[in-house]
């Protein structure tokens, strides 16, 4: 596959109007404040005005060395960051991966890689999410051979050798799908496909209990590859996605957006993206709002541009963006910094209506396919991908940390 | 006569063992939901207070198969017994391609977790119902013992009589008949709609035996609709709800997707305006603690729509809900005592079971860990602790048929 010669993170500092959300009760702004995280706070102070910026700047991990992609990298609520399973080149630079079962944890305080034990499974393409009580929940994904259904949960407070044990299985097997945590705990789970083929209206709840739970509603269209974040009032909205064969250009893209209420368990239409995009991701500002990016849409088409997303207002508005579009890897809400993209695509710099882009310095091993998540000191760390620029498939091993 | 020649046919034909499992259950449901004051109920309220003792930490739900039971068969009835046991009586078992009719009783004893003999039929019965009737007896009823002709005898279980004598005739039916719906009413009256006597039609007769009685009674108004293979739920007021079935001759049957009250007191019926959101036979219809009735599966010949539905007797009103998983024509619907309704599948592979659970947020479906040993056509009871009993079912159909003869508990 064909690389953009040059990736950079890039930043959007947003979110410098009035953090609240206007028509919200206070319960829904309580929930908002948790829901965007401690970095929300943080970032509004940040952003004040006249105070400048100390330029950001990456450091390595010492002794680090991950050769991943595929995996996932999800922030403890101790401030570590567990890294799971993933993918490995098979060495040939052919592009054929190997499931990985090893699991690591970057303890915060020490700045150091640590092993965190083994999945049962070897599995990439999994979804993990952090749960209500600390532990981890990491769901589905694939092996070498199979599509995966089984549930695998870390808990922090165990040395590494006991610390995964198993949780009762999803109901189908899933790669592809959305799994995010809502505000009583469960974990809510999206779409996905079971064939690669045909994309699925499924929606499950993982319960506290570790079982697992269909509620009534599904989705109102098939999906994967979509997006989903929590709203400050307690509901997910998720857009766009896609179902079909994903090469050949024969996949059916996803332009509308819906949004799930907890209490039902049902699905409403929202507003609908003005075209179609898979791949792409979303991102709660502080201020309530959701920012869309990124994304494909199959082969002769280009999604235009970024979007953020108003749900107090029910309206979806058009933002500049840094060049470029394409899968984006990662979105987190950064203090000091702001809405902090990892995209496949280059970028510039833009500015529109006292929001703008911003380019962050580069990675001292450019890549593509990574994952991060914040550190308690408010750093970010990227581990895994594959090298931008090389001449074969190469793993970006180096494991690198963003101070802002 | 056009009734199917063998039973492979009615298996394949989507009416065998089942015929005898919605029949039955509603009775069963409505003789334990019904009689407050019985044992099973104190049973139950005891074992609640158990359950909730503080510092007593409650094991996760679990499957437990019971040690030594082994019961290849279809088509037999599975009826909850006053004193807490389980009475497992007749049904048939392929033999290489022609059914051969069972005999034999048994019973299952939750306390020492066995199943023990409990004396043979007066004579071979499959595809029948049964009933547990006020004075503690259950009456088996209607079914076949051959390829041809539906029956006109019953018989009684006496359990307070040890298995050599424990059987013995019953009143005779009018008619006789097959695919008939029966429940307990809440004055001890036994209602059984509908059914089939030849074949030619479903009937839209009504029955009643009285407590004690040694006749059966025939109220002059009948049903609005002709249905077999239909199932009867007894609602909070005194009414019964009487959903799909099929009617028309046996080899060109007519589906149907509409609901019927009917209303012991007035021996009146009526239709409801709104339709189920498919045709069903042989599904199953639980009342919910909140009055609705949780109407799930079922088979009809030709349609592709798989929702099962909710019906609320308070504005007659159907909503259409979506089943998870493989759509369950034929399965095991059991309330279980926090309200819940566990619906296993219809399914020889993953053995899926989940739990409707109407009252939590948002309202969905509980996903409880799989049947150990998955299977079509089985049979299901709600014990009084808590736990449901699935017995017999089919766990292979080609080349040959191979029962899954173990018996499973569940405690939720």
């Amino acid at each position: 596959m064909r690389r953009p010669s040059l990736v950079l993170p890039l930043v959007l500092v947003a979110c410098s109007s009035s953090p609240s959300v206007p028509d919200a009760a206070p319960a829904d702004r309580a929930l908002a404040e948790r829901a965007a995280d401690r970095a929300a706070a943080e970032l509004r102070r940040d952003l004040a005005p006249d105070q400048p910026r100390p330029p950001a700047r990456w450091e390595t991990v010492p002794g680090a060395s991950l050769s991943l992609i595929d995996h996932t990298v999800t922030a403890l609520a101790n401030g570590d960051v567990l890294i799971v399973g993933g993918a490995t080149d098979d060495g040939t630079g052919t592009g054929v991966y190997h499931a990985q079962k090893k699991a690591y944890r970057f303890l915060a305080d020490q700045g150091t890689l640590v092993d965190a034990g083994e999945l049962k499974t070897a599995r990439s393409r999994h979804r993990a999410v952090l749960l209500a009580d600390g532990r981890v929940a990491v769901l589905g994904g694939e092996d070498d051979t199979d599509y995966l259904g089984s549930v695998e949960i870390y808990d922090p407070a165990k040395p590494a050798a006991a610390a995964w044990g198993e949780a009762a299985p999803m109901p189908s097997t899933l790669v592809g799908f959305n799994a995010i945590r809502l505000a009583g705990g469960e974990v809510l789970v999206t779409g996905g496909t079971f064939n690669g083929i045909d994309s699925l209206t499924t929606v499950l709840l993982f319960k506290p209990d570790g079982t697992w739970k269909l509620p009534l509603g599904t989705l109102l269209e098939s999906r994967r590859h979509h997006a989903s974040v929590l709203l400050a009032n307690g509901r997910v909205i998720v857009s766009g996605g896609m179902t079909g064969a994903e090469k050949m250009g024969t996949g059916t893209y996803r332009s509308s957006m819906e949004i799930y209420d907890p209490t039902s368990g049902a699905f409403t239409p929202a507003k609908s993206m003005a075209t179609p995009r898979a791949g792409h991701n979303m991102l709660l500002l502080a201020d309530g709002r959701v920012l869309i990016v990124g994304g494909n849409c199959g082969f002769g088409c280009t999604v235009a541009g970024h979007l953020i997303f108003d749900p107090s207002s029910d309206t979806l508005t058009p933002i500049s963006h840094p060049g470029g579009t394409g899968v984006v890897e990662v979105a987190l809400l950064v203090p000091g910094l702001g809405a902090v993209l990892f995209a496949e695509k280059s970028f510039l710099f833009a500015s529109s209506g006292g929001e703008a882009w911003a380019a962050l310095p580069p990675m001292a091993a450019p890549r593509y396919k990574l994952r991060a998540a914040l550190v308690k000191d408010g750093s970010v760390l990227v581990a895994g991908g594959l090298l931008e620029g090389a001449a074969k498939v190469t793993h970006a091993t180096l494991v690198e940390r963003l101070y802002p | 006569m056009s009734r199917p020649a063998c039973l492979l046919c009615l298996c394949l034909a989507a009416c065998s063992s089942t015929t005898a499992t919605p029949d039955a259950r509603p009775a069963d449901r409505a003789a334990s939901d019904e009689r407050g004051a019985d044992r099973s109920s104190l049973d139950r309220s005891v074992e609640r207070a158990r359950d909730r003792s503080p510092g007593e930490p409650r094991p996760p739900a679990h499957w437990k198969t019971i040690a030594g039971a082994n019961l290849s068969l279809e088509g037999h009835t599975i009826t909850l017994l006053q004193n807490g046991e389980v009475l497992i009586a007749g049904g048939c078992k392929d033999t290489g391609g022609s059914p051969s009719y069972l005999r034999k009783s048994y019973r299952y004893l939750p306390a020492s977790d066995t199943l023990v003999d409990a004396g043979e039929l007066v004579a071979p019965r499959c595809e029948h119902a049964a009933v547990r009737l006020a004075d503690g007896r259950v009456l088996v009823f209607a079914g076949q013992r051959e390829s041809s002709g539906y029956l006109l005898d019953t018989e009684l279980f006496d359990p307070a009589q040890p298995a050599a004598s424990a059987w013995s005739a019953g009143p005779p039916l009018p008619s006789a008949r097959t695919g008939a719906s029966a429940l307990l009413l809440a004055d001890g009256q036994l209602l059984v709609t509908g059914g089939d006597s030849n074949g030619s039609d479903a009937l839209d007769a009504i029955l009643v035996l009285a407590p004690g009685a040694s006749s059966w009674k025939i109220p002059l108004a009948p049903l609005k609709e002709k249905r077999r293979h239909h199932v009867s739920t007894l609602l909070p007021g005194g009414k019964v709800l009487l959903s799909g079935g099929s009617r028309g001759p046996i080899g060109n049957r007519v589906f149907l997707k509409n609901l019927e009250t009917y209303d012991p007191k007035s021996g009146t019926s009526a239709l409801l305006a709104a339709p189920m959101s498919r045709p069903r036979s042989f599904h199953s219809a639980t009342l919910l603690d909140d009055g609705r009735v949780l109407i799930v599966g079922g088979y009809c010949e030709g349609c592709t729509e798989s929702l099962d539905d909710l019906y609320d007797p308070k504005t007659d009103t159907l909503a259409p809900l979506a089943h998870p998983g493989s759509y369950p024509w034929s399965h095991v619907a059991a309330k279980l005592l926090d309200g819940r309704v566990l619906i296993t599948a219809h399914d020889k592979t993953s053995g899926m079971v989940v739990a409707f659970n109407a009252s939590s947020t948002p309202p969905g479906w509980d996903v409880l860990p799989a049947l150990p040993h998955p299977r079509e056509r089985a049979d299901g009871v709600t014990l009084g602790d808590g736990s449901v009993l699935i017995v017999g079912g089919v766990a292979q159909t080609y080349p040959a048929v191979v029962y899954a003869s173990s018996v499973e508990r569940f405690f939720p």
